[in-house]
């Protein structure tokens, strides 16, 4: 994975991001375990690479078990990795991707920083939440261990895992109104938090001075460390069993196995460029503005080069670092390039160059603002990524990666409702909704998108139940529903969406920020696919539905049906607190659709309309399709409906006149 | 078809995009085949119910542009327009 970056810069991690270069500048003193045996037999190699996956699953596993956090529980916020002595990849984990190829970045800069002093020893486990570094931002703390055999380096195992909160002005550590990073929780760039098997109690006590949850954040500090501790014993485990060459020549394999699999691939693409982008929306609470996202991938023979020239320069809250963009994109090459590797995604990443251009909002310099990336820009690249990824694929002449070409994912920018206040038990909490992990997949280019079926890079959050969140927090839910016409029409249909309503209930007041984008601009629709629908924020003040509920004992199940005054809360806002007389609503984008809509096989239509994913109305007016009164397709006048709007869009269309793009 | 595969309903062939549906020439393989396209802009809402007018969030204009190929009337691509910028040149095979 090569980083053409310009020559004058220092790529350190400090002001610019890290970007490791080909060869590693480690101190003698830290020897690696490079002997690898020169054959593996096959039936050893299956039964070492699934062991090898086992220990990264188990890894996770444990995380999980001893996390107390529902970010962790359901939105699965974090994702274990394997690498190699270098730092190279091995298993990628089938958590939330993303995380690790920032992970990566830490390791080698860890190498390159840590080895001399204080060194890197048996034992030792490192920790950093620096988004310079390689974190994705500062709720995102990566916890390193190294794993030796007879003194040498052997190979790591790292997990990432988000926060409660470390601090800083705003509780959960999304920020709203940071201007820069000064505003922000604080970065610790990779210290020891472990000395060769013993807690650093002052590294421990300094982590977790600063949070509003230090009790909370301890555990998870613990589910991290003890994730590491378990997959190392594991490893050494594997090697006192197979033989530590078996075991290295193992890993080697599986990255060249990989690299194998995705140049054969790359080999069924002609050489081209494709671009997409879509726009964040209000860098800071006040601000009306919209600034350009744009993603250009290049396929040159057997590379792929990866560029953010077009978007705009960093700005307000709206930034990420290299390294969060990196894992966005590299997401996706693993969902629809690697799929069977079993996210080996070295061998995708010995291929891939990223052409970047510094103080741009997706490869942000310090001191720029970043708490809010993993909301807007990197997950908004990924789709991006997605989409430009899907546009090559097409061109493929292997039908296998045409399968995999796919429309805009749902919730391209997620709609951070964080809350912070005091609990029905009289406690503090401070935290942030995972309900829209629930989003939308993309439609395919042979199937629809699964209503609220998640993400295609995110193979394991899951939606968190509402009576769970129900006693984790002080509020109740009014309704939790899928939205009708809220995936984008096509050929083939966009997952739709969904929409909550909450009641604070048993506390005074909820403060409330939001962090989002993709309220006014949806994401694109692909091959002639309709965009999707958008994420919303409504706050209904004097809803008073309590007074609604009593006389009727109904539950109102739709904003058509709250009174009050509704306030559409911006993108990013950090007043708003609601009271029990208020109802605050929040809905989350689906996905867009694939395909002109008018090729859609009249009676998927009608089975839409049936079972409430399309409304009628919307089927004629977009899908051309009439419904008789039984539900049936009414074939005569469906065909006649879609001849007039086929000759609608002729009447109707002008050839452009305006300027071309790069004039 | 024959040729290179662009899109759903476009291909690349004889230094040509044409419609893979009608065959209709959108234009030279080196150039943005939106350019030869019919080019209609709708507000958002036209391209999907549930979406509320930008203004209320946003002074830029952002409207819904729809491809159509003028020999056949497939819609071949849609995108969204800010402020009237040009269409993307998305694709370049070559």
């Amino acid at each position: 994975m090569a980083t053409q970056a310009q020559p004058d810069i220092s790529w350190d991690g400090i002001d610019y991001p890290y970007v490791p270069p080909a060869q590693l500048r480690i101190h003698e003193s830290l020897e690696l375990q490079t002997d690898a045996d020169a054959h593996v037999d096959p039936i050893t190699h299956e039964v070492l690479r699934h062991a090898l996956w086992n220990v990264n699953t188990e890894h996770g596993n444990t995380i999980m078990k001893i996390s107390g956090s529902p970010i962790c529980a359901y939105g699965h916020d974090f994702n274990p990795s394997i690498l190699d002595e270098n730092g190279d990849f091995v298993f990628f984990g089938p958590f939330l991707q993303y995380l690790s190829a920032a992970a990566g970045a830490a390791v080698k800069w860890t190498l390159e920083n840590r080895s001399e002093n204080p060194g890197i020893e048996d034992g030792d486990i490192f920790l950093t939440n620096d988004p310079w570094v390689g974190s994705t931002h500062q709720s995102d703390v990566a916890v390193m261990a190294p794993v030796f055999w007879e003194g040498k380096l052997f190979c790591w195992v790292v997990n990432t895992l988000h926060q409660w909160d470390l601090g800083g002005t705003a509780p959960g550590g999304f920020n709203p109104i940071a201007q820069d990073i000064y505003w922000e929780t604080p970065c610790i760039p990779p210290v020891k938090i472990v000395e060769r098997g013993r807690m650093r109690r002052d590294i421990e006590e300094y982590y977790l001075r600063s949070s509003r949850v230090p009790q909370l954040v301890a555990l998870d500090l613990r589910a991290e460390i003890t994730g590491c501790t378990i997959a190392r014993e594991r490893i050494v485990g594997l090697i006192e069993r197979y033989g530590v060459g078996t075991v290295k020549a193992t890993m080697r394999k599986l990255q060249d196995d990989s690299e194998g699999a995705f140049v054969r691939r790359l080999a069924s693409i002609p050489d081209g460029t494709w671009t997409e982008e879509s726009w964040l929306e209000v860098s800071l609470p006040g601000d009306r503005g919209i600034y350009r996202n744009r993603v250009t991938l290049t396929k040159k023979g057997d590379r792929l080069i990866f560029s953010n020239e077009g978007s705009a320069p960093q700005e307000g809250t709206l930034n990420g670092v290299l390294a969060a963009w990196k894992g966005a994109v590299v997401s996706m090459l693993a969902s629809q390039m690697l799929y069977d590797q079993m996210f080996v995604i070295e061998g995708a990443l010995r291929h891939c160059d990223f052409d970047v251009e510094p103080g741009l909002i997706n490869c942000a310099t310090r001191p720029a603002a970043v708490s809010g990336a993993p909301a807007l820009i990197l997950i908004q690249s990924i789709g991006l990524g997605g989409l430009v990824i899907s546009k090559m694929l097409s061109t493929s002449t292997d039908e296998a990666m045409r399968s995999e070409v796919q429309s805009c994912m749902g919730v391209l920018c997620y709609p951070i409702v964080a809350i912070q206040g005091v609990d029905q038990r009289g406690a503090g909490y401070s935290s942030f909704l995972l309900d829209p992990v629930g989003s939308a997949l993309p439609a395919l280019s042979w199937r629809d998108g699964q209503d609220t079926g998640g993400w295609p890079w995110d193979l394991q959050s899951t939606m968190p139940n509402v009576e769970d969140n129900e006693l984790f927090y002080p509020f109740l839910y009014l309704w939790r529903k899928e939205l009708p016409d809220s995936g984008g029409a096509g050929k083939f249909r966009g997952g739709n969406s969904a929409e909550l309503a909450l009641v604070p209930h048993k506390t005074d007041v909820i403060n409330l920020f939001t962090i989002t984008s993709e309220l006014a601009v949806p994401g694109p629709g692909l091959f002639g696919g309709y965009p999707s629908s958008t994420n919303k924020y409504a706050l209904y003040k004097g809803a008073k539905v309590q007074e609604q509920i009593a006389p009727s004992g109904r539950m109102p199940t739709d904003p058509s049906e709250l009174g009050g005054e509704v306030d559409w809360v911006p993108a990013k806002s950090f007043d708003r607190a609601p009271t029990p007389d208020d109802v605050f609503v929040c809905a989350w984008a689906a996905a867009s659709g694939y395909g002109d809509p008018l090729d859609r096989e009249p009676q998927r239509v009608a089975d839409d309309v049936a079972a409430g994913r399309v409304t009628a109305a919307w089927g004629e007016q977009a899908y051309g399709v009439v419904l008789a009164g039984d539900g049936s397709v009414d074939t005569t006048a469906t065909k006649a409906r879609r001849e007039a709007l086929r000759q609608a869009r002729l009447d109707e269309g002008t050839p452009w006149d305006g300027p071309e793009e790069g004039q | 078809m024959s040729g290179i595969r662009l899109t759903e309903y476009l291909h690349a062939i004889d230094g040509e995009i044409r419609c893979s549906r009608c065959d209709h020439v959108l234009g030279p393989a080196d150039r943005n085949f939106k350019l030869g396209a019919l080019v209609r802009e709708l507000p958002l809402s036209e391209g999907n119910p549930t979406l509320r007018d930008p203004a209320i969030y946003t002074d830029s204009t952002v409207v819904l542009r729809q491809f159509i190929c003028p020999g056949c009337g497939t819609m071949l691509e849609t995108e969204i327009a800010v402020d009237g910028a040009p269409p993307q040149w998305d694709i370049r095979v070559g």
